[in-house]
């Protein structure tokens, strides 16, 4: 196979990865964050 | 870029294909059975060597020439390339904090090993060109290669190489 088949192949790997990587991040920022309202203080009235 | 500086580019190139093949597969497995920095350092340096041989071999095969023969122009073409590569590569991976403990999902893992590739092309390239410069190195290789099918693996903008010593 041709060398530099091979290279861009390589690069479009690890670019591929760091793309998954990212989004992947980025996913799990998102996530875990708890709605308005849903404190886990007690809501006092006064 | 003039002819002998961009045979040492594709030779550094056709090297580095081999190593990052290897070193990419043995970084992945030891990152993702979280094996120690030590373990998977050696089983990426044991890869990319075997890789980047493999590379090497075929092409002189498919030339004509035996497994054993092709092994040992490989080995007195590649071993120095190859190993100035992993050197520098792990010598990068090992530096750039959290690269070895970070997990395939995590970007730090595939910027750090850009970062190392290219470094190790770069600490590659001055060392396959002085070997060009003696003959040996891919010139080693090229002598078999020449008059076979190499335009399609190497491009053809070779020059003669010169094998009774330094320029």
């Amino acid at each position: 196979m041709n060398t530099n088949t091979l290279a861009a192949a390589l690069v479009g790997f690890m670019l591929g990865g760091l793309t998954v990587s990212i989004a992947a991040e980025l996913e799990a920022d998102d996530s875990p964050r708890p709605a308005h309202g849903s404190s886990s203080q007690p809501y006092v009235e006064r | 870029m003039n002819s002998r500086n961009s045979m040492a580019a594709n030779a550094t190139l056709h090297c580095l294909t081999g190593c990052a093949i290897g070193e990419i597969s043995g970084l992945m497995i030891g990152t993702a059975l979280g094996l120690g920095t030590a373990v998977t350092i050696a089983l990426a340096v044991g890869l990319a060597f075997l890789f980047g041989y493999t590379l090497s071999t075929l092409p002189l095969m498919k030339a004509g020439l035996g497994f054993a023969a092709a092994l040992s122009v490989v080995f007195a073409a590649d071993t120095l390339s190859i190993a100035v590569m992993e050197i520098v590569d792990n010598a990068v991976m090992a530096l750039i904090p959290g690269a070895m403990d970070a997990g395939l999902v995590n970007p730090v893992f595939w910027l750090s090993m850009m970062i190392a590739l290219t470094a190790a092309f770069v600490a590659a390239f001055p060392v396959n060109r002085r070997l060009i410069d003696k003959g040996k190195g891919h010139a080693l290789t090229h002598q078999y290669l020449h008059g076979a099918d190499h335009g399609a693996d190497h491009g053809d903008d070779h020059a003669p190489t010169q094998t009774s010593g330094a320029s």
